[in-house]
């Protein structure tokens, strides 16, 4: 049976996570000391001052993490951390805290990509997944459609080439006067709305591509919001929001279908925060549910950044023996490396 | 007990071992790389080459500002990270007051200058004094006679002219402040040349034994109630960061 016990930290944003597994099934511990209203009052993340949070925090939540896994420093098999991409303040964090607990503790230290993690949360609650798998990646800095053939083994098919889903989520929820966090104070907006009252565009890229485009949509709905405004009519939030949102829900899901018919992949993960989402949770099962493909996502707290997803991903790269050296930096730009250009065709 | 001592709160990266405050290894670097790519390699060979395992270790300090926000946390984290493990206490230095060792027992007032960028300076003033002790054997005590606090760079010749007396500038400062101040009220100033004003693992080495000779050790760690633990250490940035200092100025306006 595999025993390998892995501490998993998270600092590349806002959020101070630690959490401990056990065999790659049983998550131990799980903390997560967000700061999301130490940001509220600035109507966005300050890096300086999460930074300032996270220092602060740190030290706290692995202790904690560590007392309810009943586990010490001695017991873990490696020690697993972000280092990007995010927030360069807030990785260096954890990666320096990170570095010298696995130093000091004698343990190997495992180099975590945070998009990886995202990915591997789904593996939380479904262990036994399996491959090839189509992966949809949403959050507010990154919108990728990847197609993975095993572990650790990506194919990036196809990524957005101007904002993330979640920023335009944020974009727009701010131009609405929604406030901060944008992405579920747009969608509890939505709610009240009706989806069809604003006929906004879904960018169709070139055919073949996989790629997303989201500028277009977040300028169109800051357009009909001027537009009101100029004209002094009452443009509602609420449709606006749903409108809006079933637009992203739209672009994302038909990408993601063409890319589940092409490449005859039988099961979908989602993953990232916006994957919180109940819209595209709806739109995706019920696409998913009319082609017989499984369908999985993490629950919503591990949509959102957590240690949980970056131990179980440590756990992987653990097995592979990917192991980091005391020299690890931040990198605030990392990107998911795609497997195969780097080793050779699939 | 052997002490490492970690200082990043600045270009350097400087650090140190001294077993029963006897001085033992020293590392310095001043590179172009990051901090985070050189401190916890530098900090595994110092220990290497002295013989010693990181359990080997009864505490670590570090430098925990004023000076760069990010390399005050590399440092503090790594400090923190390991101590936290090994179960030790972590002590945090203010890094002015290590430079000061790089003046000990100068007769001017010893004036630590750090860049704090945006035109000013960290800054503090000290002065060594010897005195007696109890049994009338010479003890140096080191004076603050200004705390350490961000001084703009055009004002520093009128700050160190309203003392009398003459000063010597340390710290990585020490030179650019010293061409600065010429032709102005404190163009007597002098400053330490080149590595010499910098701060460095030995100097830290004196802080953390002048300290702990003064306060006696911190208490042994779990002790019941022991919140914040003994290895946390808390950041000096003396600075508030900006986003906060532009919050509060339009508070007041409003």
């Amino acid at each position: 049976m595999d025993d390998t016990l892995i501490l998993g930290i998270e600092t590349s944003c806002d959020e101070t996570a630690a959490a401990v597994l056990r065999g790659g099934r049983r998550l131990l511990s799980h903390i997560i000391s967000s700061q999301t209203e130490t940001h509220a009052v600035f109507g966005g993340v300050v890096p300086e001052i999460a930074s300032r949070e996270h220092c602060l925090r740190l030290g706290p939540v692995v202790r904690e993490a560590l007392t309810q896994a009943g586990a010490g420093f001695s017991d873990l098999s490696a020690v697993a951390v972000t280092y990007g991409p995010g927030l360069v303040g807030s990785l260096l964090v954890g990666v320096s805290g990170a570095k010298a607990m696995a130093f000091a503790a004698g343990k190997p230290l495992v180099a975590v990509n945070h998009l990886e993690a995202h990915i591997y949360a789904n593996f939380l609650e479904h262990p036994d997944l399996e491959f090839p798998l189509l992966a949809l990646l949403v959050s507010g800095g990154h919108t990728h459609l990847i197609l993975l053939s095993g572990h650790l083994r990506y194919r990036v098919l196809g990524r957005t080439r101007d904002d993330a889903a979640g920023e335009a989520f944020d974009k727009v929820a701010r131009a609405l006067g929604l406030g901060y966090p944008g992405g579920p104070r747009l969608e509890q907006a939505a709610r009240d709305g009706d989806p069809a009252a604003f006929a906004f565009p879904r960018a169709a890229l070139e055919p073949g591509s996989w790629d997303f485009s989201f500028s277009g949509l977040k300028s169109a709905v800051l357009n009909s919001l001027n537009r009101a405004r100029l004209k002094g009519e009452d443009l509602r939030v609420a449709d606006a929001a749903a409108s809006f949102q079933e637009a992203v829900v739209d672009i994302l899901a038909r990408k993601t279908v063409a890319a589940l018919e092409a490449t005859g992949v039988r099961t979908l993960a989602l993953g990232g925060g916006v994957a919180a989402n109940q819209a595209l949770r709806r739109r995706l099962r019920a696409e998913t549910a009319a082609r017989g493909v499984a369908f999985v996502y993490p629950s919503p707290v591990y949509c959102t950044d957590n240690g949980a997803m970056v131990a179980m991903c440590g756990h992987w790269r653990y097995l592979a023996s990917s192991f980091a050296d005391w020299r690890l930096n931040a990198v605030p730009g990392l990107i998911l490396h795609d497997f195969y250009k780097e080793n050779g065709k699939m | 007990m052997n002490i490492l001592t970690i200082d990043t709160a600045t270009s350097a990266t400087a650090l140190s071992l001294s077993a029963d405050g006897q001085l033992t290894g020293e590392s310095f670097l001043r590179t172009e790389k990051p901090h985070s790519e050189k401190v916890l390699p530098l900090t595994e060979q110092l220990l290497a080459v002295c013989g010693l395992q990181p359990a080997d270790l009864g505490l670590i300090a570090v430098a925990r500002g004023p000076g760069s926000f990010t390399g005050i946390r590399i440092g503090i984290a790594t400090a923190q990270g390991m101590a936290q493990v090994l179960g030790i206490p972590a002590l945090g230095l203010c890094s002015l007051d290590i430079v000061s060792w790089a003046g000990w027992g100068r007769p001017e007032d010893i004036v630590v200058l750090l860049d704090a960028r945006k035109n000013e300076w960290y800054m503090a003033r000290y002065r060594w004094r010897e005195s007696a002790d109890w049994a009338g054997a010479a003890v140096w005590r080191r004076e603050t006679l200004e705390p350490p606090q961000a001084v703009a760079t055009r004002d520093l010749g009128e700050r160190l002219a309203a003392r009398p007396g003459p000063v010597l500038l340390a710290g990585e400062g020490a030179e650019r402040a010293g061409r600065d101040l010429a032709g102005g009220p404190a163009a007597g100033a002098r400053a330490l040349p080149g590595a010499l004003a910098l701060t460095r693992g030995a100097c830290a080495a004196r802080e953390a034994a002048y300290l702990l000779g003064a306060a006696g050790l911190p208490a042994p760690p779990g002790a019941p109630g022991g919140e914040p633990p003994l290895w946390q250490v808390e950041p000096y940035y003396i600075r508030l960061p900006e986003a906060e200092v532009r919050r509060r100025a339009a508070e007041t306006k409003a």
